[in-house]
């Protein structure tokens, strides 16, 4: 069963007593909040995740509200996750933003049996493209485009690679989008289902878009990397694309993984097989159809 | 004073074409090298050496004119796999040949 089967009542009270459990990619999270605004965000923006009420949930995550201490007229909000709070608190407005960041931050710091890149993935044809990199570098923003416009979205986030298999594993997300390219993705897809803009934050004004329904839907096929392609958006700049060295694209990859040194020999030898099995670039864009372009002429060159 | 290679057998080594990345499982580090400076590791793991046969080995094997400025090369990168813990200085008694310390 999925969000959109059950009305928002039987939703809400879900959140209120025994946790919403979603099933996002290979986890499931067990979400709670009191906090009725979030709860109709997330009924919005999860109304294609699959439930898993009675499954065991590997985060068990909470939003809650709190009096702020400098103006007891204002509530704030706080994560919790298993019961300890990682941050300060927020503004209640942000409550979405926190709850994701949150959940980010569970996998991130708990999730040591896969290879976890910092690295948005896509699909297509059987074959998936990471594209490894650092906040700032537009991966969210090209993530939306490219999984709106026909390939299937793993993740904006992380490269969850499992080593012994040498698969990635699909964790299809929301998709923060920040600043200027909420604008932008309201003029490229103005289809896209994407939740009201929350101002303020600490990363700037955060915008949250669901992710297409058939890739939460084909969330457990698996696949293995073709092409690794390391992104920067520099605005107005002429799209290039360009092959970089084996060796270059392996440092690159290592450093930008989040657990690579705590998987130590299992993390170098998955990073090897990974730098062999892949044709690895730079891209510098700044127009998403040119980068389509040059995906699709990587893809038929093979 | 003579070098040797620590626990080469247990380093994981990919080749990229004339660079390396090397895994060393003592300290859980990856570390990134060129040709010359594996090639550097390898001799040591081979025979315990000086500088100055170091600098004999690569100047040949590399053609490169084995004047001071290598030999200092050859002692920072030296120095630099010491702190990694790649390399160590050979304790007197099992030096080869009863040599004493040269630098």
């Amino acid at each position: 069963m999925v969000v959109n089967q059950i009305p928002f009542r039987e939703f809400h009270l879900l959140l209120l007593n025994q946790g919403l459990r979603v099933a996002i990619g290979p986890f499931n999270v067990c979400i709670h909040t009191a906090y009725k605004p979030l709860a109709e965000q997330l009924y919005k923006l999860y109304c294609h995740y699959r439930m898993a009420q009675d499954e065991i949930a590997e985060f068990h995550v909470r939003i809650v509200t709190e009096r702020s201490f400098k103006n007891p007229f204002k509530k704030n909000v706080r994560f919790l996750l298993d019961g300890q709070s990682p941050f300060g608190s927020f503004p209640q407005e942000q409550a979405l933003a926190v709850l994701e960041w949150g959940i980010n931050l569970a996998i991130a710091v708990r999730v040591n049996h896969l290879l976890l890149l910092h690295s948005a993935v896509v699909e297509k044809n059987g074959h998936a493209i990471l594209f490894p990199a650092w906040p700032g570098s537009g991966k969210t923003t090209l993530c939306t485009v490219l999984s709106n416009r026909g390939f299937r979205l793993f993740s904006d986030e992380f490269g969850l690679m499992d080593p012994r298999q040498r698969l990635f594993l699909p964790i299809p997300r929301l998709m923060p989008l920040k600043n200027e390219s909420i604008a932008v993705i309201r003029r490229y897809l103005p289809e896209i289902v994407m939740g009201q803009s929350i101002p303020n934050t600490q990363k700037g004004t955060v915008a949250h878009v669901c992710p297409p329904e058939q890739s939460i839907l084909l969330s457990k096929q698996a696949a293995k990397a073709r092409w690794i392609i390391f992104p920067k958006w520099i605005a107005g700049s002429q799209s290039k694309i360009e092959a970089i060295s084996d060796s270059e694209a392996f440092m690159l990859l290592a450093s930008n993984a989040f657990n690579y040194e705590a998987l130590g020999a299992t993390g170098f030898l998955a990073v090897a097989d990974l730098i062999h099995s892949c044709d690895c670039y730079k891209l510098v864009y700044s127009d998403f159809d040119d980068v389509m372009d040059m995906l699709h002429k990587l893809m038929n060159e093979t | 004073m003579r070098w040797q290679a620590n626990h080469f057998q247990a380093l994981l080594i990919e080749d990229w074409g004339e660079e390396y990345t090397v895994f060393q499982p003592d300290s859980g580090k990856t570390h990134f090298f060129n040709l010359m400076s594996m090639q550097m590791l390898i001799f040591l793991n081979q025979n315990p050496a000086t500088p100055e046969e170091i600098s004999v080995h690569l100047a040949t094997q590399f053609h490169q004119a084995m004047d001071n400025s290598f030999l200092i090369n050859i002692e920072k990168t030296l120095h630099h796999f010491d702190t990694l813990g790649l390399v160590s200085k050979l304790h007197q008694s099992s030096q080869h040949g009863g040599q004493s310390d040269s630098v």
